[in-house]
């Protein structure tokens, strides 16, 4: 696989392409049949300004079937936990390019307010439709952040088991929440909690020491 | 044929009427889901197999709430080419939201191709020439979600992917085989 880089200025929604080999004809394939055409370069293919739909159950689906292929795999259900916040770390990296793509001013974010406002707005709503419940900071620790959900999507459809009753798929979204911060340099990690009062979810974002003392900086 | 058409509007009402995500929440899922699959199974054949297994799983759950969120009244599937239609146009519109349309009959009318050119879970994706070259079928999962739910319908069918766009070709197709229709065992009380 040919290695590329990938210039993307943030500031204006256009992404060069170097070729670091600069061989050209890797990506083409020669027609050998009919029904084949020459390949095009992925990063040729335009990204349509307004994203298809899908029905949320096909989501729930797939959701369910990682859910019970990890489960045959693993015995701790904290295991379980961290191949979904895994798995959405690597979805938030890829989710975090096409959301400022698509952005309309789309602006970086050096600071760690407006940074979880953009994901607690802005990527909430591209994801699930809505806003998240609410966005708080710690009183306890200065590096804490908390996101607060009602009702997080991927965990519409399962129930947890008496003897996995711990568990939280919303490791998923945690993921999600991770991989767009580090995408973003805000290295973090995010817990999942439920609530005080059990209703809704909690996303406790503790950010690295690194992150804390450039916000200093910045005062 | 007006089957066609009538089963058309009812796979669009469908989709109108059910909750959306966006596409690219699948997308970037699936795709997350298929690099873990690849580094925990180093064989390609063997991650085919695993998103053909996962698919069935789903498709053994997924003929249910197709068969209570379409219009029944479209009528029950006579004969195995009604089967085919319903897939193509009510089955992909109503979780995937694109048609599909069915070709290449066979002479005893047991196997046909359901052929589509955009897929929400091929997007953004490019497979390395090695992936290619080892015949990785990145959308599988479909394959094992049309096998499971006509399971469940008595139905044992074979479904291969022919073609694939990320490998080259134009557009994608999948290949039904019916193998036969399975009897409903009713267990004898004791």
């Amino acid at each position: 696989m040919r290695a590329q880089f990938r210039v993307s200025n943030k500031l204006l929604p256009s992404i060069t392409t170097l070729d670091a080999t600069n061989n050209t004809t890797s990506s083409i394939v020669a027609p050998s049949s009919p029904g084949k055409q020459p390949l095009v370069d992925i990063l040729d293919v335009p990204i349509k300004s307004k994203p298809k739909e899908v029905s949320m159950s096909a989501f729930s689906f797939l959701f369910s079937g990682i859910v019970q292929y990890y489960q045959e795999r693993l015995t701790h259900g904290a295991d379980l936990e961290q191949k979904l916040s895994d798995l959405g770390y690597s979805v938030g990296f890829r989710i975090n390019e096409i959301i400022l793509y698509r952005e309309k001013n789309p602006q970086r974010k050096n600071r760690v307010i407006p940074m979880l406002q953009f994901i607690s707005n802005t990527v909430w709503t591209m994801l699930f439709g809505k806003n998240a419940s609410s966005l708080e900071q710690s009183t306890d620790s200065i590096n804490r952040y908390m996101i607060y959900e009602n009702q997080p999507i991927e965990c519409g459809f399962i129930s947890i088991p008496k003897n996995l009753s711990g568990l939280q798929c919303s490791y998923f979204t945690a993921g999600i929440i991770k991989g767009i911060l580090t995408a973003s340099e805000f290295p973090a990690d995010v817990k999942v909690f439920p609530s005080q009062n059990k209703e809704s979810t909690v996303f406790i974002v503790d950010f690295d020491y690194d992150v804390i003392d450039r916000e200093e900086l910045w005062k | 044929m007006s089957n066609i058409a009538k089963l058309q509007k009812v796979g669009d009402s469908t989709f109108g009427r059910i909750e959306k995500i966006n596409s690219e929440l699948l997308t970037m899922t699936y795709g997350s889901l298929v690099t873990q699959l690849l580094r925990d199974f180093e064989d390609t054949d063997a991650v085919n197999k695993q998103l053909e297994k996962m698919g069935h799983k789903i498709g053994v759950r997924l003929i249910e709430e197709y068969m209570a969120k379409s219009n029944p009244s479209a009528g029950s599937c006579k004969e195995f080419k009604d089967t085919a239609e319903a897939i193509a146009k009510v089955g992909f519109k109503m979780f995937l939201g694109f048609n599909a349309q069915v070709t290449s009959w066979n002479q005893e009318q047991t196997q046909f191709s359901l052929v589509f050119q955009e897929n929400p879970l091929n997007d953004f994706v490019e497979l390395p020439e090695r992936l290619k070259t080892e015949g990785l079928f990145y959308s599988n999962l479909l394959c094992g979600v049309i096998r499971g739910a006509l399971e469940m319908v008595q139905m044992r069918v074979e479904c291969i992917f022919v073609k694939c766009p990320l490998r080259g070709d134009d557009v994608s197709e999948i290949k039904v085989t019916l193998i036969d229709y399975l009897k409903e065992i009713v267990l004898e009380d004791e």
